[in-house]
């Protein structure tokens, strides 16, 4: 059985070596193949357990994965808008031109995976710092209570 | 129309830094211990029990349950509604 950490090292892998080998060195290499292993990779790192895979962990991966995918799909409209100047998702292939006319659900994968990713570890990074800021912004941590006033049970607030 | 902005604004705000105010810093410090002991002590992570103590978030049910019986005393003290 596979460890998380080696779950997350083989994604890393993945798209550092597997993605440009299927798109470079496997003959006819093409987009869509490439994507879908780079879209395996970052799923592979972002649904692996944490070192410590506690319920703020998993708190924070959910909604990651709330707001990347709210964003990942608007850009794929912009994206798509740009690409045929309406918002027309029934095609999928333009045989006339031989191009794609909209962005695959491999490129929406990585576009969700990489903005979840990013913001989970921002807010991890933000979790990791103390916020003397935030603390007098009103913030779970009371300045008005004090140690004595907790031992006598009269909380300041 | 002011109540529909005080009703978002409030749930912006709740959303960013949590809906409850704790005393687990002051518990914490009271017991010397650093966040990385009461992380150890709870099997969460030293970040989690940062952001619990910075209101960022609120913790479960059965992790408040287990830093009231580590601290001894009632959730309603360690955890009030802002």
């Amino acid at each position: 059985m596979l460890t998380s950490s080696a779950i997350k090292r083989l994604g890393i892998l993945l798209i550092v070596v597997g993605a440009p080998v299927v798109h470079y060195v496997v003959p006819g290499g093409f987009w869509l193949r490439t994507s879908a292993a780079m879209a395996a990779g970052l799923m592979m790192i972002f649904f692996s357990r944490e070192p410590i895979d506690d319920e703020r962990v998993r708190d924070l991966k959910l909604k990651a994965v709330h707001a990347a995918f709210s964003v990942s799909f608007t850009l794929t409209l912009v994206v798509n808008w740009f690409l045929n100047r309406d918002f027309d998702i029934t095609r999928d292939f333009d045989s006339a031109t031989n191009t794609w006319r909209s962005i695959s659900g491999f490129d929406l994968i990585i576009l969700t995976m990489t903005v979840a990713l990013a913001l989970f570890h921002y807010w991890r990074f933000q979790d990791n710092r103390a916020t003397p800021a935030s603390v007098s912004a009103g913030s779970g941590h009371n300045p008005a209570v004090t140690l004595s006033n907790l031992e006598r049970g009269t909380p300041g607030r | 129309m002011s109540s529909v902005l005080d009703i978002m604004t409030r749930t912006l705000y709740t959303r960013l830094v949590g809906s409850m105010v704790n005393h687990l810093r002051e518990l914490r410090a009271s017991r010397g211990w650093s966040q990385g002991d009461l992380a150890e002590a709870l099997n969460v992570s030293r970040q989690t029990v940062n952001a619990i103590e910075t209101g960022k978030y609120d913790p479960s049910l059965p992790l408040a349950f287990k830093i009231a019986r580590l601290f001894k005393r009632p959730i309603e003290e360690i955890f009030k509604d802002r």
